[in-house]
């Protein structure tokens, strides 16, 4: 369906906030689910977390990384594109007796928010990235949570070292067994966490988001694949394969 | 107005269909669009066993067009036939099914043809994937393998109609007429053109398997030459594919003499594709004062 780039608000770090308004009222979008989102007329359409919906504006919080999303970046208010969606298995809720413990790492912090906003009472929040710009809408952050822990690699805000480190940090403070994790970020970050209880976003190279055409297919541990728009994004630590992929 | 097109003995309620492969078996389509609204449905290749298909990263969006190295990964034969078709059926009784094989040697394209036959309304070959590594595009491009394999399967078939689809790679000129010849009784093209890209990074091919099929808008032009030169050298019903995203594509196939045509890599984009070409074919129709989609197939003034 078109939508309206209603504003579009640069961050630090490349991050921008990327608000549309669809033409047709959107379907409500649950804590984890992406849109395919192209330009009108395009080829080609590439996925996104949903940030937040606000009514009937949905808002995306991207990363300049390549041609595709500084043009989305480029857009002015009132450029029309191409929205898909929503889409993909969203994040199930924590059970009622198990505290959420989020890891973000990067613009991976876009998948959880509105997963925050549902249970961010009874998280913790770990976010990092490689130095201060990358870590963004902070305040915003502070009030959906019930505590926020900031890493970077260069040490500019919060501790020195990954989100990773953090949480092994965390993790030696805490009891362990009351927490249940709940992650996005590189693969690298969702490697380390394999061996605990959670769930994590996937990325993987999508060309349809629907289920169509197969191309993002991870490495399942029972054997064969899944295709991470349709089975995920949204998976269990350590159901799908992440040296294979 | 008469949308009605005929393959052989085979009644279409319309002439959009979605190409093999990119609409899986349906069910996720279904969410999209009304399965029953297209001409027929063509399923995902299916091989005698389940394929898991290449190991990622399995397709690149490059300009006008989308690259793929799937691997031809189904659910095989058995699964096709206890699930798959048995869901479609209960769901689009009225549908025209056409289950596309593949396989690696004659005798297993024989069995699939036996196990399907009467099963679906058509049949089709694929002989011609660029995406594994044996069979495949082997058989497009020797003639007798390929006059061998469309023989067997044809005496495996007493319902099904049998569809042949061709490869890019092959004179059409050569191998429509030798299709037909052989018992081909409608033909299907074109398949994905083998292409590559490269990681220049890495300085590595960007697949696995290095080479990889390229579909989308930038082979229309192509596909649509083909077409022409396949209805010059053959009488059978022809299905024309190779970038359809709009109604404008999918007259021009039809003018070059296509019955049918499909929908494959613009579905990706926008699963409600098929609807929007059959509605704009409608109205062109209605613009150029036609009553019968049968005066438009191979109406083309050369």
């Amino acid at each position: 369906m078109p939508a309206e780039v209603v504003a579009n608000r640069p961050l630090s770090g490349g991050h921008f906030l990327l608000s549309l308004r669809p033409k047709e009222a959107p379907q409500k979008a649950l804590p984890g689910q992406f849109y395919m989102i192209g330009p009108q007329e395009g080829v080609h359409k590439k996925p996104f977390s949903l940030l937040r919906q606000r009514g009937r504006t949905l808002q995306f919080l991207l990363r300049r990384r390549g041609e595709f999303t500084a043009y989305l970046g480029s857009l002015p208010p009132g450029a029309v594109l191409e929205l898909l969606g929503p889409l993909g298995r969203p994040y199930p809720a924590p059970p009622r007796h198990r505290h959420p413990l989020v890891l973000a790492g990067g613009v991976g912090i876009a998948s959880l928010w509105s997963f925050l906003q549902r249970f961010g009472r009874r998280a913790v929040l770990l976010y990092g990235g490689r130095d201060r710009a990358e870590l963004v809408l902070l305040s915003e952050l502070r009030a959906l949570v019930r505590k926020l822990l900031l890493a970077t690699e260069d040490g500019s805000v919060g501790s020195k070292g990954t989100v990773v480190q953090l949480l092994e940090a965390f993790l030696k403070k805490e009891p362990p067994g009351g927490h249940i994790l709940y992650a996005c970020g590189p693969r690298g970050m969702l490697k380390a966490l394999q061996g605990h209880e959670g769930w994590a976003s996937f990325e993987a190279y999508m060309a349809c988001g629907t289920g169509l055409c197969l191309g993002c297919a991870l490495a399942h541990r029972e054997g064969g694949f899944v295709r991470a728009c349709r089975e995920g994004p949204v998976f269990a630590l350590g159901e799908v394969l992440l040296n294979e992929a | 107005m008469r949308l009605e097109v005929r393959i052989g003995p085979l009644r279409l309620r319309n002439p959009v269909l979605v190409a093999s492969g990119t609409a899986g078996y349906g069910e996720e389509l279904s969410q999209f669009l009304e399965l029953s609204e297209l001409g027929a449905f063509v399923l995902k290749g299916v091989s005698l066993r389940p394929w898991a298909g290449n190991p990622p990263p399995r397709v690149l969006q490059v300009q006008g067009g989308l690259l793929n190295s799937i691997g031809l990964q189904n659910v095989g034969l058995r699964v096709l036939l206890e699930e798959k078709l048995p869901w479609l059926r209960k769901r689009y009784p009225r549908l025209p099914l056409v289950a596309n094989v593949l396989g690696t040697e004659v005798a297993e394209y024989r069995e699939l043809a036996q196990a399907l036959d009467g099963e679906v309304e058509a049949v089709e070959l694929n002989l011609s994937c660029p995406n594994v590594r044996r069979g495949g595009l082997a058989f497009s491009q020797d003639r007798r393998a390929f006059a061998r394999v469309i023989r067997e399967v044809r005496k495996a078939l007493r319902q099904s109609l049998l569809i042949v689809k061709l490869s890019p790679v092959s004179s059409v000129r050569e191998f429509a007429p030798l299709a037909e010849a052989s018992g081909a009784q409608a033909l299907s093209l074109i398949n994905t053109i083998p292409a590559m890209a490269v990681d220049v990074k890495r300085r590595r091919p960007y697949f696995p398997r290095v080479l990889a099929g390229l579909s989308g808008p930038a082979i229309k032009p192509i596909a649509v030459r083909m077409l022409y030169e396949a209805r010059r050298a053959t009488g059978l019903p022809l299905i024309g594919m190779g970038g359809i995203r709009s109604a404008q594509d999918a007259l021009e196939f039809l003018l070059a003499g296509a019955t049918a045509v499909a929908i494959g890599t613009a579905l990706f984009s926008d699963p409600t594709t098929p609807r929007k070409v059959l509605q704009g074919i409608k109205e062109f129709l209605k613009e150029e004062g036609l009553k019968d989609i049968g005066e438009i197939i191979g109406a083309l003034r050369v």
